[in-house]
């Protein structure tokens, strides 16, 4: 039994140094090519991680100059941020003002209607106006006329005046001739002539009962409330007055027991005579 | 009680050459680190 074991381990020793053998042999003639080819890997892994190296250091540049344009990106729209929330205060502010001009607007179409209306009425009193105007234009060319009447009639009264201007001074030519005449009959002509004194004129007050104008309007007689038995008589002047306001004089036409007809003097009329006015004889 | 020698087999002949064997291949290897100059690849 140990004979076969020591056969068979002589025949193992023997097959693994022949082993040994051959792998040592190939070993020394295929170590130069390995070697070769492990170099030629050396140097491919080492150009695969210089183009890594490059590769990352590029990305790293890529990711700098990414995160400064993320960083540029995010100032960018913290100022758009910015300039919306100032848009929107804007916004804002403009509505407000928006809405006070449209208030402004609605009171300025008010005021505008209120001036319209107001401007249609001031065309209306304007076209009234201008029809008053051309009345008064009309009014006034009547006045007009009637100052060119006026005018003739002045001039009338004018040609008149001249007339009697010279019959005046040929009536004091006439009263110098008298005078020289009453001087050569001894007369002198500046001696007072005495005569008749008037009679007393009494106080007598009396209330005006009536009034009348004739047709043409131009002589106005009264009654009053006194008369002779009053001693009143014709052509006494009288004065008609009312209250404290003096209105007229008048002079008696007629007379009666207890009436009298007086006759106003124009020329002294400062109002109009009513019925109830106060006539007296003496102030 | 000695033995007597024995002539030898072809099992020692085997011996010889299985020796003979790891001999060549340590001088394989010898060479072959000879090449690096003992320090390695």
């Amino acid at each position: 039994m140990n004979n076969v074991v020591g056969k068979m381990l002589i025949v193992m020793q023997l097959v693994f140094s022949l082993l040994f053998m051959c792998f040592a042999g190939a070993v020394y003639t295929f170590q130069g090519q390995w070697r070769t080819k492990a170099l030629a890997q050396e140097a491919l892994v080492e150009e695969k991680e210089k183009q890594y190296d490059d590769a990352v250091a590029a990305r790293n540049r890529e990711t700098m100059q990414l995160t400064a344009i993320a960083e540029a990106a995010e100032t960018e729209r913290g100022n758009l941020n910015a300039q919306l929330e100032a848009a929107e205060t804007q916004a804002a502010t403009d509505q407000a003002l928006h809405a006070a001009v449209s208030l402004e607007r609605d009171k300025a179409l008010a005021d505008s209607e209120v001036a319209s209306a107001e401007a249609a009425a001031r065309i209306v009193e304007a076209n009234a106006l201008n029809k008053e105007v051309r009345s008064q234009q009309l009014r006034i060319s009547a006045l007009v006329a009637d100052v060119q009447s006026v005018e003739n009639d002045l001039l009338d009264k004018t040609g008149k005046l001249a007339s009697a201007v010279e019959i005046e001074e040929q009536h004091l030519s006439e009263l110098g001739r008298m005078k020289d005449l009453l001087r050569l009959n001894d007369i002198d002509p500046g001696q007072m002539v005495v005569g008749p004194v008037p009679a007393k004129v009494e106080k007598v007050d009396g209330k005006i009962r009536g009034t009348r104008r004739n047709t043409a309007r131009t002589a106005e007689l009264a009654e009053i409330s006194i008369g002779s038995d009053d001693k009143v008589y014709a052509n006494q002047l009288l004065t008609v007055y009312r209250k404290d306001k003096y209105i007229c004089t008048a002079r008696v036409v007629e007379v009666f027991p207890d009436v009298a007809i007086c006759l106003v003097i124009e020329k002294t009329r400062q109002g109009n005579i009513q019925k109830g006015d106060d006539v007296t004889t003496k102030l | 009680m000695s033995q007597p020698n024995s002539d030898p087999t072809v099992y020692d002949g085997l011996m010889f050459v299985s020796l003979a064997s790891v001999i060549v291949g340590i001088v394989f290897l010898v060479m072959t680190l000879g090449q690096y100059g003992w320090a390695g690849p």
